[in-house]
């Protein structure tokens, strides 16, 4: 059966509108027999656009078409009565959101056209069709929809700004597909990390970048050599003399913080080449943060240089801790923090350490987030202190015992690499309270009650 | 003249000041220092052997006849969030002589909550000449003089240095140079440095002496009747019956071979001379 149709661009106004935009124009285009699909369309109905001037096409589906254009005054999309036949109609709506709107041709599976128009920007069109599938072209950047047709329902195909889009119907497969990256193999995602854990980039030569992991590996030695050299810079022989007090003081100082810096650094970096590692496997260009979350679990080690009553005059002191935060409003999180075990005066003194922690985060955009918090540590130590009498039959000494409240404040930065994982660091105030506050170390290390203290705090954090 | 306001830094570049200001700053502690003096006399009536164990302090202990008992000077130091703190930290730990049978005993007792706070520095100790000397440390250097009894030094850090112990030496420390003149016996070792060990008196007397990362040199006060077991990187002997330069091991008995000298210096030489040899 051989069918002709000649439809019209439908946003453009006829010739009979020019100079009247604001009027409703409508144009019959052709009529045909029982299987005519009905065209309607409504938009804006420019007042001079030569180029917008209906495009005929003639297809081979002979039926009747209604072309319609109206101007914006007219929301509502005019739509001519299908006519009657002995199958249902189902309909297509052609839709342009693109700003310089474009042609759209409609084919038949078997490739005969249906229509062909010329959609201008804010402009909607509809087709009464005949069930089945139909190819809908958007012919000036060569994407292709297959949208079924049914009954009694709306497929729908809009021109938009990213490219083509259909709905309700849509065909099983589109004709071209959009020019993306291959994805990388899965594998890579769990090897990488895993081998940038044994050793500092090489997950990343792994991902094909040799540059950067090698980068990576001599970044980590460098660090690590540095912080091992000023780790016995002091101390030791040079401090075993009399009488030095706290003469070593500032070079001691100086040690101590180059070796927390140094340490510090090796910790962040060996963290974060692995969730690099893994970033890039997983083909993962810009994180996009849990901000959501409902817990968050943190590994910190807090440190800073402290005074030494006796000599070194001053030392490093770390404190390895775990915080386990729920978030309980939008930015706003509590929960446990600082928890950790501590053994210290030759394994004769345990400290157990936990605490409380308020957080608002007011910072949250892109991979960054910055933070406040406040909240205060609870440390208990015990231990024997009194060595055991000579005489023989001696009672062994009691145990003795130590508290501190530990009340403190600090900001928190946070870089995600990962969607769930961040590097921290965290500059803390804070003051012990009724008794000295312990840190880790075999040897003492401890600030003093009442002694302000200022903390920076690295490590990692993952949200859930 | 006006203050332009473009010339403030932006809104992002102020915080980011801000929190490097932060870190920058971040990392210390601000605290006091505080003292106690301490002089103190312990009986040593029916006492032969003092053990001493004042912790991480340097110790030099002196033979003195005319000294009555043990006799301590020195003082504790002390940290604290204020002056007041501090100086009530340094009143808080106490030193404690403790006796039984012939055996005292000077320990420095620190009670739990000022762990890491204090610590006592001994300026010398003075005894009679005649007791025997149990030293412990776990940093500092400790200097023996004119002790007549046993030494026994046992150090974690720290230098040796003693002249005298005719009753034996036994010494050993993790790290720090060794430096003994005595007229008895000796059983010495240093993890890493140096050792130097004399023959003082009439000599004849045993030394024996391990350096694991140093060198050994031995002055001998006589080369009769020697059982020579040295091992180290380069050896040298230079006495009057035995002249050799060999390295790894050299093992020779002169005499009755009665007198040990035995040294081991797997990383280091080791030297063995007579007194006067150059």
């Amino acid at each position: 059966m051989l069918r002709c149709l000649l439809v019209a661009a439908l946003a453009a106004p006829p010739p009979a509108s020019v100079g009247s935009p604001a009027a409703p124009a409508t144009t019959p285009v052709s009529a045909g027999n029982a299987d005519t699909p009905v065209v309607s369309t409504t938009g804006p109905a420019p007042a001079t656009q030569p180029a917008a001037t209906p495009t005929a096409t003639t297809t081979s589906l002979a039926p009747t078409a209604t072309s319609t254009s109206t101007a914006p005054a007219a929301p509502a999309p005019v739509v001519a009565p299908a006519a009657a036949g002995p199958v249902a109609q189902g309909r297509l709506e052609l839709v342009s959101t693109r700003p310089e709107g474009g042609p759209v041709s409609v084919r038949t599976r078997s490739g005969e056209s249906v229509a062909s128009v010329q959609l201008q920007p804010g402009s909607r069109m509809q087709l009464d069709l005949p069930p089945g599938e139909y190819f809908i072209d958007d012919t000036t950047r060569g994407g292709r929809i297959t949208l079924s047709v049914e009954p009694g329902r709306t497929a729908r195909f809009e021109l938009t700004e990213a490219g083509a889009r259909g709905s309700a119907g849509e065909g099983p497969a589109p004709v071209r597909e959009s020019p993306a990256a291959p994805k990388p193999p899965r594998w890579k995602q769990v090897v990488s990390p895993t081998l940038s854990a044994v050793l500092p980039g090489l997950g990343q030569m792994i991902n094909g970048q040799p540059g950067k992991g090698v980068g990576i590996l001599f970044g980590t030695v460098a660090l690590a050599v540095g912080a091992a050299v000023l780790r016995g810079a002091s101390g030791r022989t040079d401090v075993s003399g009399r009488g030095l007090g706290s003469d070593s003081f500032g070079t001691e100082v100086i040690s101590a913080a180059g070796y927390g810096l140094l340490s510090g650094g090796l910790q962040m970096l060996y963290a974060a080449q692995i969730m690099e590692a893994h970033a890039t496997a997983a083909g993962m260009r810009a994180p996009q943060p849990h901000t959501r979350h409902r817990v968050a679990f943190e590994v910190t080690r807090m440190a800073t240089v402290g005074l030494r009553a006796g000599d070194p005059a001053a030392g490093f002191f770390p404190d390895w801790n775990m915080s386990v935060l729920g978030q309980v409003a939008r930015r706003l999180s509590v929960g446990v923090a600082d928890m950790s075990i501590k053994q210290g005066h030759g394994f004769q003194r345990t400290t157990l350490q936990g605490g409380v922690r308020l957080h608002y985060r007011f910072y949250d955009r892109g991979r960054v987030w910055l933070g406040a918090a406040a909240g205060v540590i609870l440390q208990g130590s015990f231990g024997r202190t009194d060595p055991p009498r000579l005489a023989a039959g001696s009672p062994l000494p009691g145990s003795d015992g130590s508290f501190a409240a530990i009340p403190y404040g600090q900001l928190d930065a946070r870089f995600f690499i990962l969607h769930r994982w961040s590097l921290n660091l965290t500059p803390r105030i804070s003051a012990p309270l009724a008794g000295p506050r312990f840190y880790n170390g075999s040897d003492d290390r401890a600030v003093a009650r009442n002694a302000i203290t200022l903390e920076l705090g690295t490590g990692v954090g993952v949200y859930f | 003249m006006r203050a332009s306001r473009a010339s403030r830094p932006s809104r992002p570049i102020r915080s980011i000041l801000a929190l490097a200001g932060a870190v920058a700053l971040a990392g210390c502690v601000f605290g006091f220092r505080g003292e106690a003096e301490v002089e103190a006399t312990y009986p040593l009536t029916d006492i032969d052997a003092v053990q001493i164990d004042l912790g991480a302090t340097p110790l030099t202990i002196l033979g003195d006849e005319m000294a009555v008992g043990l006799e301590l000077a020195g003082a504790w130091r002390s940290i604290g969030g204020s002056s007041k703190v501090a100086r009530e930290q340094a009143l808080g730990p106490e030193i404690v002589w403790d006796t039984d049978l012939r055996v005292g005993r000077l320990l420095a007792v620190v009670p739990l909550k000022l762990q890491g706070q204090v610590d006592f520095e001994a300026d010398e100790i003075r005894l009679p000449p005649d007791h025997d000397l149990v030293l412990e440390t776990t940093l500092g250097d400790v200097y023996v003089f004119a002790m007549d009894g046993n030494i026994s030094v046992d150090v974690g850090v720290g230098h040796v240095e003693i002249d005298g112990g005719a009753g034996g030496i036994a010494v050993r420390t993790g790290e720090g140079d060794l430096e003994i003149r005595s007229p008895g016996n000796l059983d010495v070792s240093t993890g890493r440095g140096n050792a130097l060990v004399s023959q003082s008196g009439p000599g004849g007397n045993d030394l024996v002496v391990y350096a694991k990362g140093g060198s050994i040199e031995v002055v001998l006060r006589s080369d009769a009747d020697l059982d020579l077991r040295l091992a180290g990187r380069e050896i040298r002997v230079h006495t009057g019956t035995i002249s050799t330069v060999t390295s790894r091991r050299f093992n020779r008995e002169v005499g009755g071979a009665s007198v040990k000298v035995w040294a081991d210096a797997p990383q280091g030489d080791v030297l063995v001379r007579l007194v006067d040899a150059p």
